[in-house]
């Protein structure tokens, strides 16, 4: 489970994420829904302890990343947006590398890499050099390197950008698995089909702050439209913002 | 805390080590140069030796002034005056001859009237390279003082004085080099600044790579989000730099002695650098590795890119060859000298080359005075390396 308290980042006078609060339980997916720059990718960093919160800090399976950073990350992968990977390394090579930090090693670490190579069907890259891979592919060593600890919490930053139909629905597969293998997702996305269709829950973020948050047809419900594209549209415009109810609600609490 | 640390350590070697260009930047270059100075600096010995002895020719004017007696003694020192008609001065100005002799009317005369005689060397420093002019000159200087106190001797011994009053002090010189020593003169001056060009260049390639080029592959944010700790992720990457840059001074400096010794002796004429001179090297550059390859880090650590740390390194070799330089010109005078950074294991390696005597605790100081200035750059390294700032300042 990751509950996020209270977090906040400002640049200068922009404020990048400002008091986000939601829990995301494990089991369930629950997406992070905004515009480019509403402070999506802010708050997964801070989850993942990459940037340091000015106020508020996250829990992540029972670890306050803020305090505890370093066992908030062993039980957490992160999939994040860039999508580099090591160009002299085979896929294999570099899941290893990546196992090994969190004390894999010998039989336990080979079998899991394995593991991982079939999870995301790559078994045609795992002993070649990763130099000249598609983006779908690195795609998939970044996903790798993210689950070869078998974490309970995992979080991913607009992990179907940039990809192909294909790899898309490759990726939307993952997710769903690991929802059904009990683990706790949390993404981010600005497609709303994608939200609509693979959330359990959603998050709405505009301007740093939480707009909205349920489940998709509650929100489509509060918002009073007939599918989740409006329902964004109504709740995180400017006015969205002032009348959402979880805003209040957060801002009373 | 090891294991991860070591876990990066191996990773980026692999990594490196599959890397071509990497490859030849790190090892391949100061190998080349290394042997490059071991080829150089006994052919160097060897030729300076060889052309004191080398017949040497010189355009004159006024031979026929000169005299038999003045010629005889030219010829002990190997030395032949050449006719030269024209003007003398405007071929050796030119560079054309390194020196030239002008021979006056009434030369002879003068000598045999027990007058003096004025002789005029033209000379011309800059021309022939390192063994034209300065040469030359010397030689012909030595050959006609030599010529000089022969005939006054004879002076003297015409009136029947004794010959040693013009001898109130003699210095009698014994050149006790050995051949090692002599083999080491050029090397005091050499291995100073090649040990500074390689714990550079070694390690360059590799310490811009792991920084710089992590964070331009987009790799670094996934490390950073394992459990590795900012000073385990660096201390890792600084393992993997100081390894590939003690690869090339262990390389180089054995290649140094290799080539040295796989010379003919007509060449080196027996003047060799002992093995312990590449020991002391080693030793004492070792630790000057390690320091540089934490200054490399701190350089890289600060850039974004693979070629703003390029441009940013560079001048880390000008930084490290200046104190070589400095060691190579100007020999320590005291302990504590030893104490500085790069100076004091330059000015360590100069000693040890011409197997001077090494002041107290010379080799421990010139040791630690790279391990502190390591410990102290890799505080500051880390400092540096604020997760938050290396990846996402713009």
């Amino acid at each position: 489970m990751i509950e996020i308290r209270g977090l906040k980042k400002h640049y200068g006078d922009v404020k990048a994420v400002d008091g986000v609060s939601f829990t995301c339980p494990d089991g369930q997916i629950t997406g992070l829904l905004g515009p480019n720059g509403a402070g999506k990718t802010t708050t997964l960093r801070m989850i993942a302890g990459l940037i340091k919160p000015m106020a508020g800090t996250a829990i992540v399976g029972g670890y306050d990343v803020t305090h505890n950073p370093q066992a908030a990350r062993r039980v957490l992968g992160m999939q994040s947006d860039m999508t580099g990977v090591y160009p002299r390394l085979t896929t294999r090579e570099q899941l290893r590398y990546y196992g090994r930090f969190y004390g894999l090693k010998g039989r336990a670490l080979d079998d899991r890499v394995e593991a991982v190579i079939r999870e995301l069907k790559m078994e045609d890259i795992a002993d070649r050099r990763a130099e000249g891979f598609s983006r779908g592919q690195r795609q998939k060593i970044v996903l790798g390197r993210a689950l070869v600890h078998d974490p309970r919490n995992i979080i991913m930053d607009e992990p179907t950008s940039g990809l192909d139909v294909m790899a898309v629905r490759d990726t939307r597969e993952t997710i769903r698995l690991f929802r059904d293998q009990g683990r706790c997702v949390l993404f981010s996305t600005h497609y709303m089909d994608e939200a609509e269709r693979l959330c359990d829950q959603i998050a709405i973020i505009v301007q740093g702050q939480i707009a909205a948050f349920g489940a998709p047809p509650a929100l489509i419900a509060q918002a009073g439209k007939d599918n989740l594209e409006d329902a964004f549209v109504a709740l995180a415009g400017r006015e969205g913002l002032h009348i959402s109810e979880y805003a209040r609600q957060v801002r009373e609490a | 805390m090891l294991s991860r640390i070591a876990n990066i350590w191996r990773k980026e070697l692999m990594d490196n080590i599959r890397d071509r260009k990497a490859l030849t930047q790190a090892i391949l270059i100061p190998l080349i140069i290394g042997v490059f100075y071991a080829v150089f600096n006994p052919m160097l010995t060897a030729a300076i030796i060889a052309r004191a002895k080398e017949p040497l020719t010189i355009p004159a004017q006024g031979i026929e002034h000169a005299g038999p007696a003045f010629l005889s003694v030219l010829k002990t020192f190997a030395i032949t005056l050449e006719p030269f008609e024209g003007d003398l001065e405007v071929k050796i100005r030119s560079g054309e001859t390194a020196a030239g002799l002008i021979i006056p009317a009434g030369f002879s005369q003068q000598i045999a009237d027990e007058q003096s005689a004025t002789l005029t060397l033209l000379t011309n420093q800059t021309a022939g390279g390192i063994f034209g002019g300065r040469f030359s000159a010397e030689r012909l200087d030595l050959a006609i003082n030599t010529y000089s106190r022969i005939v006054s001797v004879a002076r003297l011994q015409v009136r029947q004085l004794d010959a040693d009053l013009l001898n109130p002090v003699t210095l009698d010189t014994r050149d006790l080099a050995t051949p090692e020593q002599l083999a080491g003169v050029l090397a005091a001056f050499s291995l100073p600044i090649l040990l500074a060009v390689i714990v550079v260049q070694g390690g360059l390639f590799i310490a811009i790579d792991v920084t710089a080029g992590e964070k331009e592959r987009g790799t670094l944010e996934a490390l950073l989000a394992t459990p590795a700790s900012d000073g385990e992720v660096l201390l890792g990457k600084l393992a993997a730099v100081f390894t590939i840059s003690a690869i090339p001074v262990v390389l180089t400096f054995i290649g140094f002695w290799l080539s040295s010794n796989l010379l003919p002796e007509s060449v080196t004429e027996g003047a060799l650098l002992p093995f312990s001179v590449i020991l002391g090297a080693m030793i004492v550059g070792l630790p000057l590795a390690l320091f540089m390859s934490v200054v490399l880090m701190i350089v890289s650590v600060r850039t974004k890119a693979f070629k703003d740390a390029q441009s940013a390194a560079t001048p880390v070799m000008l930084a490290a060859m200046v104190p070589a330089f400095v060691a190579a010109f100007a020999p320590a005078t005291n302990t504590l000298s030893f104490l500085i950074p790069i100076y004091g294991p330059a000015a360590a390696l100069s000693i040890m080359a011409v197997g001077g005597i090494m002041p107290p605790f010379a080799v421990l100081f010139s040791i630690l005075s790279s391990l502190i200035a390591a410990v102290a750059g890799f505080a500051l390294a880390l400092r540096f390396f604020n997760r938050e700032r290396m990846l996402y300042s713009a």
